[in-house]
């Protein structure tokens, strides 16, 4: 076995979550300018389409309960047409994982760091999760409750220090795109900031909970992670307006509003400072998800040898695939999300059948 | 590379001292003449080795040698206690077999001998201050404890001064010190564990615990640990400290002291292990939590509502104290939006006079800081105050007027270092963490700010003292780490430190003045 | 742990790479507080002139500067608002740095041609700052950063002041470049931005008034507003904390504080093309100023006032909507309530809006309630009494 020794609680499991779809909720703009002023609309929507997928991953982490994504599949499978599809979701990990890296370095670099070069920024944060992931997931995830408190926080902070320009007539018209953009908009948001939650079924096995727990966990946290996403776009939608599909980091148009009193203006940094820290957060996470995989990949023993070589790997691929941010938003637009669902929702669900009908488990004297 | 120079430090530290002293564990022999010449040649004639013959019983028959060490003895106890019995005796036995034994239980007078029968023994209770007695013909010797040297009073605790509270603290000597914690639990269960540790020094270590609440993991870690010291010499609790911490290389200290026996005594009360080492007065506890640094006595002895005000502004004053002059880089080299437009004028107008980059001018005054605070607390008060002055006032006016550095950075410091003082358990931690952040944020702004935050975050997480996370509490148990809460409601031990006796007491305690309005209430009623 | 240390020693030599990229020593900055617009002589081309602080050494807190100069105003003509800044840093020795200004003024001729070519660059620059306010001034933009400001350190910071200061009672004044480009997406509704001269007068102190608005259709300057419209525009946007208006009557002069106007529209269809709207004007009236109305008892006062009051509002209102309906521009939101809330109508209407709007009815409904006589409740005259 590659898993860490340590178990985590539910809770922290729970808070995991949360954190993990609030750091996605600062990029917003890869359905800002899909579905505009009603982008707010298509997050509830995506929300409760997503809703069977959160007890599908619930059921399936009940039927296997020690072991993850990638030993279900090797099981399932077999261990060779198991690890070959497992290399598939190494690269889609590997490629999520770029992607949020160079999420990280663009706000960075739009809202703080102008001309510091790619490669400092991405090699800082490849450092510095390497360690958090070196550390075990025990570390990884012991500050996930302060980081929803500082997310929650600076979410209800901007939103009562943009009272004043806040616009309630902004959200309107509702129901005016035609059909085809809806079904666009949350079919983005169920791969982007919703699917993504698949990794969390390779951590599922180190968390300490019971049957009813898992789904209630996991059902609470991305719900409660979805709302703050909601809140976050309703926010930057009645604050911006029309401008919302503008830009590339609408929540940062939005901070850069803040003004308290004259003196205290222009401090946009402190808030992004926050969200840079949860999206170092969900790379970590996601890092410590491809590292596993690739350790029960090759059957290693130990994941904490290969923590290094795979950031060094995650940093060149990083810098080489950099794109700027239109060509990085119509990509998370129009080539990612189909190839994604399918890892994200078709895939687990496939297996989840095939368990069912063949009555797989594991482990397997627990039949009752 | 570092791998070789740890190995090279372990060799060091453990390679073999010198050849092996000869009289260990070798036994007395019956003739008085060849034991006094055995110890005379392990003494190598000391100068302050005294060794007293004598003869007593009837017609002198018998034949007798004290030895002690001069300075460490009563010498006015040893005759009134030892000498004078004596020879008051004037009698005789049938047989010399059993003379130690009734020397030992009908002559002496002295509450604490013990009878020994090896030099290796003899010795290290001679050197202890106890004082040897031999007697012709006899296999054994008689250790009686005739302690009786120099020792300072129970004082005040320099590095803990408080408004409010006992102003006792611990002295030099291990059983003065035992003994105040003791006087402060008179509980059955607590234990008293004697170690002596050191080739050459032997030096008496205690630990103190209570059995029914310790932890056993962390109890039988520290044994184990104590154990495995070799070294020459103990001489304060802090080398100690670094021989048994789970990672010695952290800027963070897992193990903490207090010179205080109630703070002690409330560690010990919570699960804590206290190791008191003979020859100093500071006694450690571990294990240790990172928010202890954030608690200080008076906390418990004051207002409830006041130390919650309190224990934020500590909270505060460690941010500050860290993050302070990295923030003022970020701010002023990076981010200058964020400063008031008229606040950044005058920072400008201060800026404009001065030739270094904003980062020397900061570790001008860092520096010049840590010298002044070295050379305060190393001279003596009177000098160290003048110091302080000539510091403070001169150099830092003189240095703005020179044009050496801007107004703003002589506050900047001026206020991390005040800042430092309010967490004196950290005060090793801060300036080392404060020159890494402070590295970082010259070089990427608030973002390099951010990673140093992290990764302090990270190594915290990932520390321990003795097993038990060192980070943990502010995320397990709340009743006393950001804040602490009412007494009353103070009902548990804190979980991972205390593991098989969790709860304090009962919270039976409600808040009195509501029961007691309920009761008025009542009798109102009936009336 | 032999490991982390190889980690944060990695962490501090990707530092040194680093190589203070984006550090600024900030005495090498030169603090714009803002940025004037004009049309150049010659075809194609604009004036961009910067004014910024002038910082001086000063030792142990006190200021040397003296009071005359405190002020730097750098100039140059270019095509486009990027080259203007990269020809000034090119030119001067220190670097502009424009997250400390305040405001953006454009000349009279520049906003008549096209505002929002000069305002791309504020919105997509990360070094910029898009919430700047913005302001028109009659004739030459750069002639406000000659004038001589008493108070404040330069005339910039002085009309952002004076903006912030108004702004508190009508936020109408306050328009950013972030407002500006908002409004100008935003479909049924046009943008008013305040408009400011100089003043040449050397007797008083103040070096700039405000003239009221500049009406845009779309990014170009069509008119200005004047005076009494402004009032009216103010009136029937609503959403305003405190205005003022004097009335002379037949009776005598009345100066009201209007407090918390709050207008409501109503939009009255038929075969799907709006007729009629219907404005509801919510006023707290207060007296500040009484003459006359020596002939009226305290309770007809009440009543007569409050006819006179309604009265104007009918008139500013009922004249400054015609005004505004003559020149087709739609400055209130009509059309954007109509979008937000039927957005199928708003499809049909959506091409011919600003025809539709020149031909709309308006009925004009206020509502007073007059909360404040001020200290005095009897009506005096001391000409009268003698």
């Amino acid at each position: 076995m590659t898993i860490a020794e340590t178990k985590i609680s539910g809770r922290q499991f729970m808070y995991s979550i949360i954190c993990f779809i609030q750091a996605s909720a600062i990029l917003n703009a890869f359905i800002s300018n899909i579905t505009y002023q009603e982008s707010w609309l298509v997050v509830i929507f995506a929300f409760i389409i997503f809703i069977p997928s959160v007890f599908m991953y619930g059921a399936l982490i009940n039927r296997f309960k020690d072991k993850n994504l990638i030993q279900i599949i090797i099981q399932i499978f077999g261990p060779v047409l198991g690890r070959i599809i497992s290399v598939i979701y190494l690269i889609f990990f590997l490629s999520i994982t770029m992607f949020n890296i160079t999420d990280l370095t663009d706000i960075t670099k739009t809202s703080m760091l102008p001309t510091t070069p790619y490669i400092i920024l991405v090699m800082m944060c490849i450092l510095i999760t390497a360690w958090a992931v070196r550390s075990g997931l025990r570390v990884l995830t012991i500050y996930s409750k302060m980081y929803v408190f500082l997310a929650s926080f600076i979410i209800i902070l901007s939103i009562i220090f943009l009272f004043n320009v806040i616009e309630i007539g902004n959200l309107f018209p509702i129901f005016s795109l035609p059909l085809k953009k809806y079904v666009q908009g949350i079919h983005i948001l169920n791969a982007i900031p919703f699917g993504e939650l698949v990794v969390f079924l390779l951590i599922a096995p180190n968390v300490q909970m019971n049957k009813k727990q898992t789904y209630k966990y996991f059902f609470l946290g991305a719900s409660i992670g979805a709302f703050s996403f909601f809140l976050t776009v309703l926010r930057d939608i009645s604050v911006l307006g029309e401008t919302f599909g503008m830009f590339v980091f609408p929540s940062l148009v939005a901070f850069r509003l803040i003004r308290i009193t004259e003196a205290i203006t222009r401090i946009e940094i402190l808030f992004i400072v926050i969200l840079i820290i949860l999206l170092i957060f969900k790379i970590s996470i996601l890092y410590y998800v491809t590292v596993i995989t690739v350790s029960q990949i090759f059957n290693l023993k130990k994941y904490k040898n290969i923590v290094l070589s795979v950031g060094f790997f995650l940093m060149t691929a990083a810098i080489v695939l950099s794109a700027n941010s239109i060509q990085h938003t119509l990509a998370a637009q129009n080539g990612a999300p189909f190839i994604w669902v399918t890892l994200q929702i078709i895939f687990p669900f496939i297996l989840l059948l095939i368990s069912l009908i063949f009555n797989i488990k594991s482990p397997k004297e627990e039949s009752k | 590379m570092f791998s070789f120079i740890r190995r090279k430090l372990k060799y060091l530290r453990n390679r073999p001292k010198g050849p092996k002293d000869e009289f260990t564990y070798s036994f007395l022999s019956n003739n008085l003449r060849d034991n006094i010449h055995n110890i005379q040649s392990i003494f190598g004639n000391s100068a302050d080795i005294v060794i007293r013959n004598f003869t007593f019983g009837k017609d002198s028959s018998y034949e007798g040698a004290l030895v002690f060490v001069d300075g460490l003895v009563d010498n006015i106890f040893i005759s009134r206690s030892i000498l004078s019995p004596l020879s008051d005796w004037k009698d005789t036995l049938e047989s010399k077999d059993n003379l130690i034994e009734f020397i030992e239980k009908q002559i002496l007078q002295n509450p604490e001998v013990k009878r020994l029968s090896t030099y290796d023994d003899a010795i290290s209770d001679c050197l202890n201050g106890n004082t040897i007695l031999f007697v012709n013909d006899c296999d054994t010797c008689l250790s009686i404890s005739t302690k009786g040297f120099e020792k300072r009073a129970v004082t005040e605790p320099q590095s803990e001064a408080v408004v409010r509270g006992p102003r006792e603290g611990y002295t030099e000597n291990i059983r003065t010190n035992t003994s105040l914690i003791r006087r402060k639990i008179k509980s059955p269960s607590l234990r008293i564990e004697n170690y002596v540790i050191g080739e050459k020094s032997k030096t008496n270590v205690a630990l103190i615990y209570l059995e029914d609440v310790v932890n056993p993991d962390v109890l039988k870690k520290l044994r184990s640990r104590l154990k495995r010291i070799k070294v020459d010499a103990i001489f304060e609790s802090g080398v100690l400290e670094e021989y048994i911490e789970d990672s010695s290389f952290s800027p963070f200290a897992t193990i903490a002291y207090s010179e205080k026996p109630d703070v002690t005594a409330a560690n010990i009360l919570e699960g804590r292990i206290a190791i008191v080492v003979d020859g100093t007065p500071f006694v450690i506890t571990v294990p240790m939590l990172f928010i202890e640094s954030f608690q200080s006595a008076e906390d418990y002895y004051g207002r409830n509502l006041y130390t919650y005000l309190i224990r934020i502004v500590r909270y505060v004053a460690y941010l500050i104290a860290v993050f302070g002059p990295a923030f003022y880089i970020s701010l002023v080299n990076y981010h200058q939006g964020l400063i008031p437009t008229t606040l950044l004028v005058t920072i400008i107008n201060a800026r404009e006079g001065t030739s270094f980059p904003i980062i020397i001018e900061i570790i001008i005054m860092l520096f010049a800081f840590e010298i002044m605070r070295e050379a305060g607390i190393r001279l003596p008060r009177p000098m160290g105050q003048a110091i302080s002055i000539v510091g403070a006032l001169i150099m830092g006016e003189a240095a703005v007027n020179a044009g050496l550095v801007g107004a703003p950075v002589v506050i900047v410091v001026a206020i991390t270092a005040v800042a430092s003082f309010l967490i004196p358990n950290q005060s090793e931690t801060i300036p080392v963490l404060r020159i890494f952040v402070l590295i970082l944020a010259t070089f990427a702004g608030l973002f390099g700010l951010v990673i140093g935050l992290l990764a302090i975050l990270i190594h915290l997480a990932s520390l321990t003292s003795f097993g038990v996370p060192y980070f943990s509490g502010f995320t397990r148990y709340n009743q006393d780490s950001i804040i602490r809460t009412q007494l009353k409601s103070m009902t548990k031990r804190p979980e991972g430190i205390a593991k098989n006796n969790i709860v304090r007491r009962g919270s039976n305690m409600k808040n009195y003045s509501i029961k007691e309005n309920e009761a008025e209430d009542r009798v109102g009623v009936q009336i | 742990m032999k490991k982390i240390f190889i980690l944060v020693f990695l962490l501090l030599c990707s530092l040194f790479l680093v190589g203070c990229w984006d550090a600024r020593e900030i005495n090498t900055l030169f603090i714009v507080t803002g940025i004037a617009i004009d049309k150049s002589e010659q075809e194609g081309f604009f004036d961009v002139s910067v004014i910024g602080i002038k910082t001086s050494p000063s030792r142990g807190g006190s200021q040397s500067s003296d009071d005359k100069d405190k002020k730097i105003v750098l100039k140059t003509t270019t095509r486009s608002i990027r080259d203007a800044f990269f020809h000034l840093n090119l030119n001067y020795d220190r670097t502009l740095y424009l997250q400390h200004n305040q405001i953006v003024i454009f000349g009279e001729d520049v906003a008549k041609d096209d505002l929002h070519r000069h305002l791309e660059f504020f919105v997509r620059s990360e070094n910029s700052r898009m919430e700047t306010l913005m302001l028109i001034v009659e004739g030459r933009a750069d002639e406000v950063f000659k004038m001589d400001v008493k108070q404040e350190q330069n005339s910039t910071i002085y009309l952002f002041t004076h903006i912030q200061t108004i702004s508190r009672r009508v936020k109408h004044y306050k328009i950013s470049v972030l407002n500006f480009i908002a409004n100008l997406l935003t479909e049924g509704f046009h943008s008013v931005i305040p408009i400011f001269a100089v003043n040449k007068n050397d007797d008083d102190d103040m070096p700039i008034n405000m003239t009221g608005f500049a009406v845009f259709r779309n990014n170009k300057m069509i008119a200005k507003i004047t005076d009494l419209e402004a009032l009216g525009f103010v009136l029937l946007k609503g959403d305003v904390k405190n205005t003022n208006r004097t009335i002379i009557s037949y009776d005598g002069m009345v100066s009201f504080d209007f407090d918390d106007i709050k207008t409501k529209k109503e939009i009255i269809y038929k075969d799907n093309y709006p007729i009629k709207i219907k404005i509801t004007i919510e006023i707290t009236a207060s007296v500040e100023e009484l003459l006359g109305f020596e002939k009226y008892s305290i309770q007809d006062l009440n009543r007569e006032l409050h006819n006179i009051v309604q009265q104007e509002i009918i008139n500013v209102a009922t004249q400054t909507f015609k005004y505004f309906q003559e020149l087709k521009v739609d400055v209130f939101g009509i059309g954007l309530s109509i979008y937000q809330h039927h957005p199928k109508k708003w499809n049909n209407l959506r091409n011919d809006w600003d025809n539709i709007f020149a031909s709309l009815e308006v009925e004009i409904n206020p509502k007073v309630v007059i909360k404040d006589y001020g200290q005095i409740v009897s009506i005096y005259n001391p000409g009268g009494v003698k």
